[in-house]
């Protein structure tokens, strides 16, 4: 059962009789997963199963990084994305809704406009992606150990690492002061109720 | 619901169609079965263990060398194994169940469940299992059912899929990962969304406010475990669990709790935080009966209940694991490993290695040690305020492990060959930690013992008697 | 479709990044709007990680990238939820449609 990682790409990675199919196989499954997700966010009226279905798409997203030999950079995402930024909105749905039933429903002009330029959008981006030769060819998953990762932190990324951690710091100030709470109406004492 | 009063007996919902057939399978099959089983319950216990051993011998035996033929097999193998991994998770949460109430009545001076199936209730899990699965199936009227309904099953997945990578020995592993630890750790940071969406999707105040005071403890007690665990990772300096493992398989001080005082201390806060990530007492503020009802889970009754239970069972199992593998040398005896070797070779002396030098054996019985640690600080300490649980972990967890960490780098940085003095220094207190360890189990095993030795003298004759009526 | 090329990452990036788009136009809930911003950072990630893995498998910025965008992403959807409880203290809404008190 000692199946290492490097050994699982190989035989995945490989054209080993019925081996790459598990790739693409997990890759459709992943793939319908997360553009199922972005869809139910498009269309969910209630903002807490909006946040459902983005859970979806960031885990399926996760799932492609795994498949992408990215195993670290999955790891943080579910981390991070999953485990903390939507908690974040979910705690923020909480704390900003005055009923579970209301919702915002746009009117439809609004969303006939909107699918019109995403639609082009879409169109524009797909016939760019379609038509080019990309460069390169596909070579072995990448060697993307945590000890590889962590050396190039410290080494030629240093500098963005720093200043990502500068920033963190200041946004969680930030963050920690706009959302204080501002005590309106304060009563001096008990007798100016 | 009509204003109308009707009796009870015609309001009661009569499962139909596909429903009912499932049910009235289920109620036959326990008429038939339960007498049998109470029955013949050691044999097929034993049986049991036997045809799973022998089930594992067979796959490991016919179906790995098939590998080598068939590439895609493996898929089938995967498959075989996420089955097994649920199974195991099942087992061990009813297991857990059992031994909860069981350890809840002994600190209690009471004996726990003694009826049910004979041999002091072992099969009280299995019976609220059944009546779990047989009660009606409600859904509040406000309640998102969509989300009502997924909730559960979103805060049992994540501790279910940590098993993929958690070795229980040093080849005992399902997928091996580099960054393994930290896999480990996002499933569990995935857990809090069910909760969460259990709290908002019951429609109630109660269930709204223990989803957050859940969500809030567990992100805040996050970072002290996260910070805790780097410290011997720091000495370990890799994410790979079989590694980890591998690095403490010279006896019990080169554990890594006991390998220097800063990740002795880390240890402990890891505990704490741990016992904070599953809602254990004393911080199970969320689950808080006395005030929230049920908290988060007040809306649940049945399986969707007891499918949360099993998740946090799962989850304990889960970050017990992770003590053991990080501080706690894995699945290595206290004895050194290469004096296993002395052993020989052939399958008796790898079973007997297995048994006594590293093993799988070695590593379950670690983890079910912290796994009782949990239900003994449940039923021995009272529960804190929110408050006091964001007090313990800002204001003196987190400084904590920050000094643990920075004292930790020092410590590693000099303990290395180019400082000769500081070397010899921390190889003696290391010895020193280990020793303390010792003393410490020791203690423990002695006040253990003499407790159990004068159980009748101190707690007084604890007797099975005839319920009234019976 | 035995082989999954780099296109059909790059594919469904796009799509995923429109949709995110789509959700930003037309969501009236401020948080449905992040919602799509994050989804908008989603695409461009698996943009960035299968360029890495396709077309240059040696180096590892690709992911170094993504795990910037994750932080940022992070750390912008923190300020957001701050910002939004502001708007909501003063609002009593999170409709973005009526945050119309700088209309001259």
């Amino acid at each position: 059962m000692a199946e290492s990682t490097g050994l699982t790409m190989t035989l995945l990675a490989s054209a080993q009789g019925g081996a790459g199919l598990a790739e693409s196989l997990c890759f459709w499954v992943l793939a319908i997963g997360a553009l199922a997700g972005a869809v139910g966010v498009v269309i969910s009226k209630e903002i807490i199963r909006t946040a459902m279905c983005l859970l979806a798409t960031l885990v399926a997203m996760a799932g492609l990084y795994f498949l992408l030999g990215g195993y670290f950079l999955g790891a943080v995402q579910l981390i991070v994305y999953a485990g903390g930024t939507l908690v974040l909105i979910v705690f923020g749905v909480m704390l900003t809704a005055r009923s579970p039933k209301v919702s915002f429903e746009p009117r439809w002009f609004e969303m006939a406009a909107g699918a019109v330029i995403c639609a082009v959008l879409l169109a524009t981006l797909l016939h760019v992606v379609l038509r080019t030769t990309w460069p390169g060819e596909a070579g072995d998953v990448p060697d993307a150990t945590v000890a590889a990762i962590g050396q190039q932190f410290l080494g030629d990324y240093l500098v963005p690492f720093e200043a990502a951690s500068i920033l963190l710091l200041v946004v969680m100030i930030g963050a920690a002061f706009l959302a204080r709470p501002v005590r309106r109406n304060r009563r001096r004492s008990q007798r100016d109720a | 619901m009509s204003s109308i009063w009707v009796p009870w007996s015609d309001r009661r919902k009569q499962y139909t169609g596909l429903r009912g057939r499932i049910v009235s399978c289920a109620t036959a099959i326990y008429r038939i079965g339960a007498p049998l089983l109470k029955r013949f319950a050691p044999v097929v216990f034993f049986g049991t263990v036997i045809a799973a051993i022998v089930a594992i011998w067979l796959f490991a035996a016919l179906v790995m060398p098939l590998l080598h033929k068939a590439g895609w097999l493996f898929v089938v193998r995967d498959v075989i194994i996420a089955v097994a991994v649920l199974g195991l998770v099942t087992v061990l949460a009813m297991y857990c169940i059992w031994w909860e109430r069981k350890v809840a009545g002994r600190i209690q001076s009471r004996l726990g469940p003694m009826r049910t199936g004979g041999w002091h209730g072992w099969s009280q899990s299995l019976a609220d299992g059944i009546k779990c699965i047989t009660k009606e199936d409600t859904v509040p009227d406000d309640a998102d059912h969509l989300l009502f309904r997924l909730a559960p099953y979103l805060a049992f997945v994540p501790p279910v899929c940590a098993f993929m990578a958690l070795p229980f020995g040093s080849s005992w592993v399902f997928r091996d990962m580099d960054p393994g630890l930290l896999f480990l750790l996002s499933l569990l940071g995935l857990e809090i969304i069910g909760i969460l969406v259990a709290g908002w999707a019951s429609a109630s105040k109660w269930t709204l406010l223990g989803a957050m005071r859940q969500g809030c403890q567990v992100i805040s007690y996050e970072i002290p475990m996260g910070m805790a665990l780097l410290v011997p990772i720091m000495c370990a300096g890799t994410l790979r669990l079989t590694a980890i493992g591998d690095i403490q398989s010279g006896g019990w001080f080169t554990w890594l709790a006991f390998r220097n005082p800063f990740t002795f201390v880390a240890l402990f806060v890891y505990f704490i935080g741990s016992l904070a990530s599953c809602k254990r007492a004393p911080f199970d503020l969320p689950e808080a009966e006395s005030e929230l009802v049920g908290g988060f889970h007040t809306e649940y009754s049945g399986f969707r209940w007891a499918v949360f239970f099993f998740g946090e069972y799962a989850a304990m199992f889960v970050v017990s694991a992770i003590t053991t593998i990080v501080f706690l040398g894995a699945w290595h005896s206290p004895l050194p490993a290469e004096w296993g070797m002395a052993l020989g070779e052939g399958w008796l002396a790898d079973a007997a290695r297995g048994v006594i030098f590293s093993g799988p054996l070695w590593f379950f019985y670690k983890c079910t040690w912290f796994i009782f640690t949990h239900m003994w600080l449940r039923w021995t300490l009272p529960r804190l305020r929110i408050d006091q649980v964001l007090y313990a972990c800002v204001q003196v967890l987190l400084p904590l492990t920050m000094v643990l960490l920075l004292g930790n780098t020092v410590w590693e940085l000099f303990n290395s060959p180019a400082h000769p003095a500081f070397a010899g220094f921390s190889t003696v207190v290391g010895y020193l930690m280990g020793l303390v360890g010792a003393v410490l189990l020791g203690g423990f095993l002695v006040i253990a013992g003499y407790g159990w030795w004068n159980r009748r003298r101190l707690v007084g004759r604890m007797t099975v008697q005839a319920l009234p009526g019976a | 479709m035995f082989a999954v090329t780099l296109q059909h990452y790059l594919a469904l990036g796009a799509v995923v990044f429109c949709l995110g788009v789509l959700t930003m136009m037309v969501k009236r809930n401020a948080i449905g709007v992040l919602i799509g911003v994050e989804l908008l950072l989603n695409a461009a990630n698996i943009n960035l990680v299968a360029f890495n893995r396709y077309a240059a498998p040696g180096a590892l910025d690709g992911q170094l990238a993504a795990i910037f965008v994750i932080v940022l992403a992070a750390a912008e959807a923190a300020l957001l939820i701050a910002i939004l409880v502001n708007f909501y203290n003063n609002l009593i809404t999170v409709d973005v449609d009526q945050g119309d008190r700088l209309k001259g």
